[in-house]
């Protein structure tokens, strides 16, 4: 049968490259040990391949073709990001203290508490302007007890320390699988009262006359009616919940880092991400809760062309959504105001839970005073501190100004300075570690 | 005159009070500003050990995390003529206008400079001169033209092998104050295994970053060396003159990753390599 044919190849080809790519030269051997976990996903497919022939039910033969393709397309860009882990451009220094602060946090956060040697770090980059993690292997059966975190800057900015805050909002993802079940719960009961404060405006998506909360949630979760809003509202939940890890870990220069690469934006609001005046009102929101000095007119750094309209949601009616739906997304983002705070605060008991320090202005203000000598600094707190000073480097017009010939590649020496500074960071660590 | 032991001791404990001026009035000029010698991560864990081990007027440096390689595959020739690029562009116009002045190949080896690192592809298909390489051509850029990097985490190990050539990183950033400089030579114990720091490398007044290594096999079988390896020592030597601080306009400052550096710009030799 032709299409037993096709995927035994692919499965065979893709396994052929695993073999490949195992041989490459990776620095740290976490991606060996993801290829070696896909290696066995796809070995299992490639056996039950072998046992299928022409006389199995068709329907049969057909699934297990399908689920081979599927899990091909979902794989085939990790394994790809894997490869580029590779890249010399990647700060490699940063892998030590990105996995400490992941293990702290883990250790806390996650009921299962895997095992140190069990939390695999993998940094790459990604040909997309955005920062990324492949959050859903993190949750993925055939990985355990293996925990995953594959985080990927954007590929021309993959050597900028400036830009490592946001690994926080992507460690964020990874934290938030560990307490998926209560926050979606939480956004599910909010979305009700939402629904209930209004039912003459939302009264044509559920029916809530003459019901109690308790059927109206009964209704939102057997019928479905409110799907495109939980949706929402779980997705956005969850990104305001990454901004807000990003941001109460590396403090200031989370707002800096996520200025950089959202300013002058023209990105509005999609169905995941919450739109971008939304996620500057809540960071402001947060920074306050977490005594996070904001920097002055930060809101004004997002005018993009299209953010400067009032309303944010404007995307989806250009997509073409119903005015029922777009109704779903407003209810979604009335919910998300709703739970922000709390949100803000559920950040806060975790990391503070883990013991991760406050970002210092203080350390880092005693740092970047060794960066206009031209060093980095010794006996660091955090790797926040550092790259708060990193930023403070970037903003310091004066810096070096008596030495031309390192002032005219500032950026150049800023990186090699800090990701320097974060390797000596990461040996103090080491020598502190018991044998 | 050296620095002895003690007298660098004493100079890196100061620094810690150093570092905690805020030197926004520090002055380059002005000799009564801090000027501290800095060498970070500290020599040894155990204060001073260091340098006490290495005898009495050096202190050992560690291998980094960082090396680099050329493209050997990519690569006809290197040339380091600094005037080489430009000679080379006024030579293809004379052999139209007088071909008797075409320049002498060596047994059919094309010269290329630095300038013009170009893939053997390149080089047999484009008839185009070569273009004058910029100035201000960064680091990094040179780096990826004609090198390759490689990152060897603490832990793992690189491979030298006999003959091989590889410039590594020392792990210690480090900055001279104006009145001392430094040489960078191996380690003896390691040259007698037949890892040799290829250079003698001076280290001017005023450096500041990762010192270049530039390492050899030179023995008969492979050695292995890992990052954090104790692989060369820095003599300091201090500088008698007007004051002036900041004499070092290395190109190397500031990097944590070994440096490839540039041939500059040589008028003389230039000059001495014209036909006519």
């Amino acid at each position: 049968m032709l299409l037993l044919d096709f995927a035994r190849t692919r499965v065979r080809l893709v396994l052929r490259d695993i073999e490949h790519l195992k041989e490459c030269d990776f620095p740290f051997p976490d991606a060996v040990t993801a290829l070696q976990r896909i290696e066995d996903i796809f070995r299992e497919f490639r056996r039950i391949l072998d046992i299928l022939t022409p006389d199995y039910p068709r329907e049969y033969i057909v699934r297990e073709c399908y689920w081979s393709l599927q899990t091909t397309a979902t794989y085939l860009p990790i394994l790809g990001f894997i490869l580029r882990s590779t890249d010399v451009r990647t700060a490699f220094e940063t892998w030590g203290p990105i996995r400490r602060l992941a293990e702290s946090i883990l250790r806390y956060a996650d009921p299962n508490r895997p095992q140190p040697d069990k939390i695999h770090l993998i940094l790459s980059s990604e040909w997309d302007y955005s920062p990324f993690v492949y959050s859903r292997l993190y949750g993925h059966e055939e990985w355990q007890p293996h925990c995953f975190i594959m985080i990927g800057l954007p590929a021309t900015e993959s050597p900028n320390p400036l830009l490592l805050p946001l690994t926080g909002h992507e460690l964020g993802h990874v934290v938030w699988r560990c307490f998926k079940a209560d926050m979606d719960l939480l956004m599910d009961q909010t979305v009700v009262q939402v629904v209930l404060e209004d039912p003459g405006r939302y009264g044509c998506i559920v029916d809530t006359r003459g019901k109690t909360a308790e059927q109206v949630y009964d209704e939102l979760l057997h019928r479905e009616a409110l799907a495109l809003a939980r949706y929402c509202t779980r997705s956005q939940a969850e990104e305001t919940y990454c901004d807000f890890v990003g941001l109460r870990v590396f403090g200031r220069g989370y707002l800096n880092a996520f200025a950089y690469l959202l300013s002058a934006s023209t990105v509005t609001s999609d169905l995941e991400h919450p739109g971008l005046p939304d996620r500057v009102d809540n960071l402001v929101l947060a920074a306050q809760l977490y005594q996070v000095k904001c920097p002055p007119d930060y809101a004004l750094l997002f005018a993009g062309p299209e953010v400067s309209c009032a309303e944010t949601i404007e995307a989806p009616d250009e997509w073409g959504f119903s005015a029922e739906q777009q109704l779903q997304m407003e209810i979604a983002r009335k919910a998300l105001q709703r739970v922000a705070k709390t949100l803000a605060e559920k950040v806060r008991d975790v990391i503070n839970g883990a013991n991760v320090p406050h970002p210092s202005e203080d350390e880092a203000r005693r740092i970047h005073i060794c960066y206009k000598y031209g060093v980095p600094a010794e006996g660091c707190r955090s790797l926040a501190d550092i790259l708060g000073a990193a930023w403070l480097a970037y903003e310091d017009d004066k810096l070096w100004h008596d030495r031309p010939e390192v002032s005219t590649r500032k950026d150049e020496v800023i990186s090699s300075l800090v990701l320097k500074n974060i390797e000596v960071f990461e040996i103090e660590q080491k020598m502190r570690d018991p044998e | 005159m050296i620095e002895r032991a003690d007298a660098v001791a004493n100079r890196l404990a100061a620094r810690l009070a150093l570092l905690a001026t805020d030197p926004a009035v520090f002055d380059p000029q002005d000799s009564q500003k801090p000027d501290p010698l800095i060498v970070i991560p500290y020599p040894d864990l155990k204060p001073d050990a260091a340098l006490s081990e290495s005898g009495s007027a050096s202190v050992d440096l560690r291998l980094g995390t960082w090396f680099v390689t050329l493209r050997q595959a990519r690569m006809e020739s290197l040339g380091i003529d600094p005037g080489q690029s430009e000679r080379r562009w006024e030579e293809s116009k004379d052999e139209t206008e007088q071909p008797e002045h075409q320049p002498e190949q060596l047994s059919g080896e094309t010269q290329v400079s630095e300038g013009d690192i170009r893939d053997l592809k390149d080089t047999t298909e484009s008839p185009e001169p070569p273009r004058e390489e910029p100035e201000d051509k960064s680091e990094s850029a040179r780096r990826v033209q004609f090198t390759e990097t490689r990152y060897v985490p603490f832990g793992s190990n690189y491979i030298l092998h006999p003959r091989s050539f590889v410039l590594g990183v020392t792990l210690e950033w480090i900055r001279l104050p104006h009145d001392l400089a430094g040489y960078v030579i191996g380690k003896s114990s390691l040259g007698r295994r037949g890892l040799i720091i290829a250079t003698a490398t001076g280290v001017h007044p005023g450096f500041t970053g990762c010192l270049t290594l530039e390492l050899t096999n030179v023995g008969e079988i492979p050695i292995r060396i890992q990052p954090g390896l104790r692989v060369c020592q820095l003599f300091l030597h201090e500088v008698k003159g007007t004051g002036v601080r900041r004499v070092d306009h290395s190109m190397f400052a500031c990097q944590r990753q070994p440096g490839v550096g540039q041939v500059r710009r040589d008028d003389m030799a230039r000059k001495l390599a014209r036909r006519r």
